[in-house]
């Protein structure tokens, strides 16, 4: 009778605890999560349809089957690199200016850098304490989670990016990085169909759609050549290649959709296409969140007086967070009910 | 059909290029000064404090005895080129108008050429693009100078770089300023345009290339582009500093000059 008298005071207790630390963390929760990094926007975690299941061309096979893929939450640049950021760049790092550099139609200031090669935008990213988004990152972000074609929806719009040389097939310039704000993605992302082509992290393997690799995918692990010879509409050098995304300003057409692969030798700056990038990032608090919830889950747990798994949980939160005070006292409250 | 468009539209230049090659014999056609750059070692390359990785390490390097234009390809020398080869015109930079027409461009190096267009130009005038240690050296001379005319700092006043495009302003006249002149009395070797070489680009080549005489990698996708241009920073405008770009990149800011091998007196005393 006494000791269920403690139990219920006990339960009360880690409930009204648990109501407190609630109104207390729900602030900082919101607060994080509208802490967007300068000119980026935040994916959510979630399921997205990768790739598209299209029969009727088979230069399209790489893009199929279209399948449930979950990433974790990201950042990725609203915009594609400027020259402009790409100034500072070089200015604080000495690093080589991109081929079309002094191209007077294609280096003012506002327009998105071209001419840079994976390694370019590969060092590019990392000075700006980025990385270059995943071939999956770089598609959801630009589709969403409809699964659009482009990345304003479904219908081809010639007013609402820059490809195939515009409307007339005269324009033969990139836009500013900022330009076309109704063709934006559902996350917000400027120009993911058009302008630049975009470098993405990922090694290009017609097949890597095949494999069953649905959580969070970084592409093919090795630099793959096999398979180069079974798809010879596709390749005209058995080189390694990375993916490229979105299409450029005279890319036709079906080259802007947002399930298109494209590939090019990570060495190479220039040949025609329009060769620029973005950057995007993980979100640091990541692990924070988790730690949260795992010691939420033990305080539950220990409401519940289920004790052993409570022990699991908040030795979890400590993983990621060994230094929290909370979560050290709730461990020591635990074990002692554990070892009276 | 997206990817066979691309293929098709590189394959066809090339082939449409090669087949414009001209292959009139040894002829003179392009009276042009040059200078003579004697057999001999030079420091090729860049040190472990300065330059990039890509240019390291320095190395000792012998080249045979080669005579090099000592001015950038002018648009008046080039257009005496198309007409000869009955080529269209380069892109204008500068109007509406044909090149031909701006009458005020002709002294100003040619630009909007690629790096077939500059073998061709070379081929026509019974010469060839240098390679890149035949540029590196007639650049910066046999001591390993950073810039051709030493090591003193440039300025935007006397070597044409760091600058936006400014109209008929921009390009400097191919003649140069002779206080930034090379140690052969090379002009325009830094700044004003790039230059596009015979060799391939591999960022491990100034590891592995021969000491003697070096060709280049044997195969590759890059052209290697040497001296910077008009709106390069200071670190691209240093002698041994690689830029890189496909054979059919096109720019403002892209020209190049011709070299020639020095043949034994011997066989030129009956001409």
């Amino acid at each position: 009778m006494i000791n269920n008298l403690k139990n219920i005071y006990r339960r009360n207790l880690v409930i009204s605890f648990l109501a407190i630390f609630w109104t207390s963390i729900a602030p900082q929760l919101s607060a994080a999560a509208t802490a967007v990094p300068e000119d980026m926007v935040l994916v959510n975690a979630g399921g997205f349809t990768r790739g598209i299941d299209d029969t009727k061309t088979e230069n399209f096979l790489d893009e199929a089957p279209a399948k449930m893929i979950y990433l974790s939450s990201y950042y990725i640049d609203k915009f594609e690199v400027s020259n402009s950021k790409y100034t500072e760049f070089i200015i604080a790092t000495d690093h080589p200016a991109p081929a079309y550099w002094d191209h007077r139609k294609l280096n003012q200031p506002s327009q998105p850098v071209t001419g840079v090669n994976w390694f370019d935008s590969d060092t590019y990213c990392r000075w700006a304490n980025k990385r270059l988004p995943t071939e999956a990152e770089w598609e959801k972000a630009a589709r969403g989670p409809a699964g659009s074609i482009y990345p304003w929806g479904n219908e081809l719009d010639y007013s609402k990016a820059n490809f195939a040389k515009g409307k007339t097939g005269q324009k033969y310039i990139t836009s500013p990085v900022d330009a076309h704000p109704e063709g934006i993605s559902y996350y917000g992302a400027y120009n993911m169909a058009g302008n630049v082509f975009e470098w993405v992290q990922d090694w290009y393997s017609s097949d890597y759609y095949k494999l069953d690799e649905t959580r969070n995918p970084k592409g093919p692990q090795s630099k793959e050549t096999k398979s180069i010879k079974n798809i010879s509409t596709k390749s005209n050098v058995g080189f390694k290649k990375k993916v490229i995304r979105g299409g450029s300003w005279f890319a036709p057409a079906q080259s802007i959709t947002t399930t298109h692969r494209f590939w090019n030798n990570p060495m190479n700056n220039s040949y025609g296409v329009g060769l620029g990038f973005r950057c995007a990032r993980s979100l640091s608090e990541d692990l924070q969140t988790e730690a949260r919830s795992f010691y939420m889950n033990a305080l539950i747990l220990v409401g519940d007086e289920k004790y052993k798994k409570a022990l699991l949980s908040i030795k979890n939160a400590l993983i990621s967070s060994p230094k929290n005070k909370e979560y050290k006292a709730l461990k020591l409250l635990i074990e002692k009910q554990l070892n009276p | 059909m997206k990817i066979n468009r691309y293929i098709f539209m590189i394959c066809s230049t090339i082939f449409f290029l090669s087949t414009q090659q001209n292959l009139y014999g040894e002829t003179l056609r392009d009276p042009v000064e040059m200078k003579t750059v004697p057999a001999g070692e030079f420091l090729m390359g860049s040190k472990q404090e300065e330059g990039r990785v890509d240019e390291r390490p320095q190395r000792k390097i012998y080249l045979d005895s080669y005579k090099i234009d000592s001015h950038e390809v002018s648009n008046k020398r080039y257009l005496k080129f198309i007409r000869d080869t009955d080529r269209k015109d380069p892109t204008n930079p500068y109007s509406e108008k044909q090149l031909s027409k701006q009458n005020e461009v002709i002294n100003l190096p040619v630009v909007q050429v690629t790096w077939y267009d500059a073998v061709d130009y070379c081929r026509w005038a019974g010469k060839h693009l240098p390679t890149e240690a035949q540029w590196e050296k007639a650049a910066r001379g046999i001591k390993g100078n950073i810039f051709p005319w030493g090591s003193k700092e440039p300025s935007v006043k006397s070597v044409n770089f760091q600058k936006n495009w400014e109209g008929l302003k921009t390009l400097w006249p191919v003649s140069g300023k002779s206080d930034m002149s090379s140690p052969y009395g090379l002009k325009g070797m830094a700044g004003n345009v790039r230059e596009w070489v015979q060799d391939w680009y591999s960022p491990e080549y100034f590891k592995n290339a021969p000491s003697s005489n070096p060709q280049g990698p044997r195969i590759g996708i890059l052209k290697v582009i040497k001296g910077g241009s008009w709106h390069s920073f200071k670190a691209d405008i240093r002698s041994a500093s690689r830029g890189k770009g496909g054979f059919a990149l096109k720019t403002d800011g892209i020209g190049f000059r011709c070299a020639k091998e020095i043949k034994e007196v011997k066989n030129k005393t009956r001409s």
